[in-house]
């Protein structure tokens, strides 16, 4: 049982270099700050961390690759975030 | 034949001015009307909402909305609706709008709504304030949502549709985390529905969600938040139950796709 005060053990992470805390934190900043991004995932994939989602604009997407690389520095990050399509639907659905 | 069109989600910011436009500009020649699922907007600032405005304006084919939670974040709903409103669109929060398509009446309710989650898995009114503030929300919204779906049913209406940003039902969440559920909508949106009537439910908000899904009444939902239908607008054709009213209660000051919001509360 973990006491106040108590170092980690050996071999666990601080809370601050913990990777799934960066995580979490670094998801709110994406929803809660400039780019307003609710729709992005990141999850942890072995050593590297996956972005998943879509997003409105290319710029956004790009604003928010870098952003994850520049915070996970160190850590391979894969964005495979897509844009939304803004063509015309070609068919449409028959509610009858 | 009504041929509805609807799309949520859209997030629009000034660097995305102009990419709906072009897909919007089609509108008159496949839908008699367009619907708007909420979160119109990134943060809900002024700014943001002239950029949907501009996209919006003059389309050709009524727009109705409704706002998402995006769309409340910079604490202005009301500002928000009077721009869009501006640029003509109809947004609705517990009331209710008529258009006439193809000869027919169809009304439509709206509220953004908002979550608690599903039955069996869903909030309770109880416990702290904020608690039971978060739950009464949401029946707020769905109370609205009924009463205007009901005095549709009085106006005559040939189709009713329910239009919210919120889910009424877990269907089509499918592909998020169940853990969010909640976040994602209520099963009190898709009672309203239910007891009141209504065919088809319209909705967003759920991103990683999919397009089709059912309430437990039997009405037909669908998630058309932009990223789930891969499109600038889905186009649904329903077919009215009854003969088009003519000379129905309520036809006349209210109706016809320029007339002002016929107010459901």
């Amino acid at each position: 049982m973990n006491q106040h005060g108590e170092r980690p053990r050996a071999g666990a992470p601080a809370a601050g270099d913990n990777l799934e805390y960066r995580l979490a934190h670094l998801s709110e900043r994406i929803a809660g700050g400039p780019l307003g991004e609710l729709g992005v995932r990141l999850e942890v994939r072995g050593e590297a961390v996956l972005l998943t989602g879509t997003v409105p604009s290319p710029q956004c997407r790009d604003a928010i690759c870098d952003l994850v690389d520049a915070e996970l520095a160190g850590h391979q990050v894969h964005c495979d975030l897509v844009v939304t399509d803004a063509s015309s639907p070609d068919h449409a659905e028959d509610l009858a | 034949m009504i041929r509805i069109a609807a799309v949520g989600d859209i997030h629009l910011a000034p660097e995305a001015q102009g990419t709906l436009r072009p897909a919007f500009e089609t509108l008159p020649d496949c839908a008699d009307v367009l619907l708007l699922a909420g979160d119109l907007t990134r943060h809900g600032t002024l700014e943001e909402a002239r950029v949907v405005a501009r996209e919006i304006d003059g389309l050709g084919v009524p727009v109705v909305a409704v706002l998402g939670n995006h769309d409340h974040h910079d604490d202005r709903p009301q500002e928000v609706t009077a721009v869009l409103e501006d640029a003509g669109a109809r947004v609705l929060e517990g009331r209710s709008t008529v258009v006439s398509c193809d000869g027919a009446r169809v009304g439509i309710a709206g509220t953004k709504g908002f979550g608690g989650g599903f039955v069996g898995r869903c909030a309770g009114e109880f416990g702290e304030p904020l608690m039971k503030d978060f739950v009464r929300h949401t029946r707020h919204c769905a109370d609205g949502l009924r009463a205007s779906l009901e005095e549709l049913d009085e106006q005559g209406c040939d189709v009713r549709i329910a239009l919210t940003h919120y889910s009424p039902v877990p269907d089509t969440l499918a592909g998020e985390p169940l853990e969010i559920y909640p976040f994602l909508g209520s099963y009190l949106l898709a009672e309203a529905i239910d007891t009141a009537g209504a065919d088809p439910a319209v909705h967003g908000h759920a991103h990683a969600g999919t397009e089709n899904g059912m309430t437990g009444g039997g009405v037909r939902v669908r998630n058309v938040a932009q990223p789930v239908i891969g499109r600038a607008f889905h186009v649904y054709h329903v077919h009215a139950p009854r003969p088009a009213a003519t000379g129905a209660p309520g036809q006349g000051a209210s109706a016809g796709s320029a007339g002002a919001p016929a107010e459901g509360r």
